[in-house]
């Protein structure tokens, strides 16, 4: 093992202040309700992130089977606060695996909220002098200011690109997980001294719809006790998403299927009712993660990484409602509402490789392992 | 009465303190909350460093009381205030009533009569007394008590008695002392265990502390000195470490005697059942100075494991107590199945919760000395018994430099 004391300074930096205070009771994983028998987190990743054994933080799916449920934090006798270390050492592994890694590292950074904002804003400025839309006159539509088409194939090419990237991170955090170093079981020894590595399986896309499964319901989510509304609060925002992809695919129904020619639908229109409803449950669930961060100081407030990314998904839910209220009032201020949204959809999702959105992709793939060496907690 | 030494508090420090002050020819005064002396070393079965019986070491100071006409004390007696500086305070004193006189010869036939039964708080309400007692047969003073919030006057005992000690229309007294100096021994008490939540303290009946442990195994104890979990014989037993010590949440600091306690408590197990498992699930073992060889001796031991991982979730399944640990060593997680789980809760000082105008403590309820108030035993620090009798007798020098006239 190589312990990198930079490394642990790095996770301090990125939100695990309280790293140092831990002085290994192991009361963490008992009361933890995620953690498994057979060598049990956080205790383990505390000390790892004390020496900074780089190689075995960045290889254990240990941390993102953590869900930030706090009991560790709420029993630890030194304020030691496990719940938060561990959330900055992902916030480290998400910046590791990322390509390319200059624009990880920046955008991991609070100085790097300038080139979050600043990306987008050039890429509108670009836009609009290029194509010079104007305000158009009458009644608010905004497929009149910016054809829908366009922003189709900006979020084609963001979505590539995430793809792209997100595809690269998942390999590379795939098999480092299963790497020699990566496994909870350093070995098995079995009978005459034959070594059995622990490895995934290869019933990899039985144990994916499981996973899939566990993540629709939050099964694990359930699980917590102190931050109960940590399941509450996840719930509604990934729901909240859900519902508002349904109702974009049905705003594709009737551009595409059913020949509209814009989308400036009545507030009473199916579709708008679905869409209003996904914005009401992400908003509520946002601003109660948002007002439950501040609950407990002893559990911690959250790291820049983790508040980049809340903010962010309730701006979204806010300037989408701010266009809708300005569009029905008849201000042409929607239109400028609209570009602001754009910029700041754009953040979400082009950037969800770098932040921590890309949790559900590392999650999941944590969940996958798990269930594929035998490590899920039966419940 | 200027120059006298005032001492407050009847536990083990307290008389050390005063005795040795009062032998070098100062007036002293111990006041003692209680109606008996002794305080919390006279509920142990053994105590450290010799792991002898209480009442030898408490014993030789009641003597060395007793032949010394400069030592006064009194029982059943609160300090309301102090006020005034080093060589010159003035103290006001509550001595409530006892009800029961020097007549009494201690024949227990008021004990008999009474009606009303209460938990016995020397046994940490592990057995029941009469609201007319005595703690146990070594108390001192040797005279029966009424509990003044427990009786009813009924006066069933004042007919019984034959020695015309006991009168029930005593009332409280108040006194004003003048004194150079204030030994301050007020003591501690265990940290209440219900509040450290995952421990199951006060949910599982088989889950006790480790005073209450001491009662125990105690032959004046509730259980005539048989360690038994249901009435039965144990065959397993785990020691929690740190129960609610070196934790923020409860008691920051270190206990500093509960890791020896809980290693001279396996041995209590050892000497009763040669064949019963014992755990004692720890942070760190801090056996410290000489003590080392005490801990290397039990360690060794057969059937005593010790684990390196504080116990942090406590269930019960049939009468038996189900604890878990991960153990630090393995990196595994070990549930233990036992008959008793005893919690090595820490020390709390009496002060944190009971001030007294005029006694400055820290933020923990330790008392900070300052000129002519001289803490001694664990109303300084967490100490030992031996420990506190060496600070007792430096309180003592201490405390008749300021009274030297």
């Amino acid at each position: 093992m190589i312990a990198d004391a930079k490394f642990a300074k790095e996770i301090i930096q990125a939100g695990g202040k309280s790293l140092k205070k831990c002085y290994q009771c192991a009361t963490c994983g008992v009361v933890c309700p995620q953690s498994p028998d057979e060598n049990p987190f956080p205790r383990k990743e505390m000390i790892w992130a004390q020496w900074g054994a780089k190689e075995r933080l960045l290889s254990d799916a240990d941390v993102w089977l953590c869900h930030q449920c706090n009991d560790c934090s709420d029993y630890c006798p030194r304020g030691a606060k496990p719940g938060e270390v561990l959330a900055a050492i992902r916030a480290k592994v998400v910046e590791h695996y990322t390509f390319p890694s200059f624009l990880s590292k920046i955008l991991r950074r609070p100085a790097g909220i300038l080139v979050y904002f600043a990306i987008p804003i050039i890429f509108t400025a670009l836009y609009l002098a290029i194509f010079t839309p104007e305000i158009p006159e009458g009644e608010i539509v905004l497929g009149k200011f910016i054809p829908h088409v366009h922003v189709e194939l900006a979020g084609f090419a963001v979505g590539a690109w995430v793809l792209l990237v997100a595809a690269i991170s998942a390999y590379r955090f795939w098999v480092a997980i299963n790497s020699q170093v990566s496994k909870v079981y350093e070995y098995e020894v079995k009978e005459g001294g034959e070594i059995k590595v622990v490895k995934s399986s290869a019933r990899f896309l039985e144990y994916l719809f499981w996973s899939i499964i566990d993540i629709l319901k939050h099964s694990k989510f359930q699980q917590c006790n102190k931050a109960k509304y940590r399941f509450y609060a996840h719930f509604m925002i990934f729901w909240g998403f859900i519902v508002l992809g349904i109702a974009t695919l049905g705003d594709i129904v009737y551009l595409y299927v059913l020949g509209y020619h814009e989308l400036a639908l009545p507030i009473t229109d199916p579709v708008k009712i679905l869409g209003n409803l996904g914005a009401l449950i992400l908003l509520v669930g946002s601003a109660w993660a948002i007002v439950a961060r501040f609950s407990d100081q002893r559990i911690g407030y959250g790291t820049y990484f983790d508040w980049l990314f809340l903010a962010t998904i309730f701006a979204v839910g806010v300037s989408g409602v701010i266009i809708e209220v300005l569009r029905y009032s008849g201000s042409v201020l929607a239109y400028y509402a609209y570009l602001a949204h754009l910029i700041i959809v754009f953040t979400l999702l082009a950037y969800a490789p770098y932040t921590k959105f890309a949790h559900l992709l590392y999650r999941a793939l944590a969940y996958v392992w798990a269930k594929s060496v035998g490590r899920e907690l039966k419940s | 009465m200027g120059g006298e030494i005032l001492v407050i508090g009847g536990g083990i420090a307290g008389l050390t303190s005063a005795v040795e002050a009062s032998e070098t020819g100062y007036s002293v005064v111990l006041v003692e909350k209680t109606p008996f002396l002794g305080g919390r070393v006279a509920q142990l079965n053994k105590y450290f460093p010799k792991l002898c019986p209480p009442f030898c070491g408490l014993e030789i100071l009641y003597r060395r009381m007793r032949t010394n006409p400069k030592l006064k004390f009194f029982t059943n007696t609160e300090v309301m205030s102090i006020s005034g500086s080093a060589g010159d305070f003035s103290v006001n004193l509550r001595i409530k009533p006892r009800f029961v006189n020097e007549n009494c010869t201690a024949c227990g036939k008021c004990k008999e009569v009474c009606p009303v039964e209460v938990e016995n708080e020397y046994d940490f309400g592990l057995s029941k007394r009469k609201a007319i007692y005595l703690p146990h047969t070594m108390a001192m003073p040797f005279i029966y008590a009424i509990d003044e919030f427990k009786c009813n006057k009924c006066g069933e005992c004042v007919k019984v008695c034959k020695y015309n000690a006991i009168n029930l229309n005593e009332t409280e007294k108040t006194l004003n002392l003048k004194v150079s100096a204030i030994i301050v021994a007020t003591g501690w008490k265990p940290y209440e265990a219900r509040k450290i939540a995952n421990l199951g303290y006060g949910k599982f009946k088989n889950v006790v502390t480790n005073m209450e442990f001491e009662r125990l195994a105690s032959l004046n104890g509730p259980t005539n000195g048989k360690i038994l979990a249901n009435g039965n014989p144990i065959n397993s037993i785990a020691f929690a470490q740190c129960a609610g010590s070196r934790d923020e949440n409860h008691l920051p600091y270190c206990s500093a005697v509960c890791c020896l306690a809980s290693l001279k408590q396996a041995t209590y197990v050892r000497e009763q059942y040669p064949n019963a498992k014992i755990y004692i699930f720890y942070i760190d073992i801090r056996a410290f100075g000489r003590y080392e060889d005490f801990f290397a001796k039990v360690a060794k031991e057969k059937g005593i494991e010790l684990i390196k991982g504080k116990v942090a979730k406590v269930e019960e399944k049939d009468g038996k107590v189900l604890v878990t640990a991960e153990d630090t060593a393995t990196g595994q997680k070990i549930h233990k199945e036992v008959d008793m789980l005893v919690l090595a809760t820490g020390m709390q000082p009496s002060l944190a919760e009971n001030p007294i105008a005029g006694i400055e403590v820290d933020e923990y309820g330790f008392v900070r000395e300052k000129p002519g108030i001289i803490p001694a035993g664990v109303a300084m620090k967490p100490l030992d018994v031996m420990f506190s009798n060496e600070t007792a007798t430096s309180a003592a020098l201490k405390a008749i430099q300021f009274a030297k006239r």
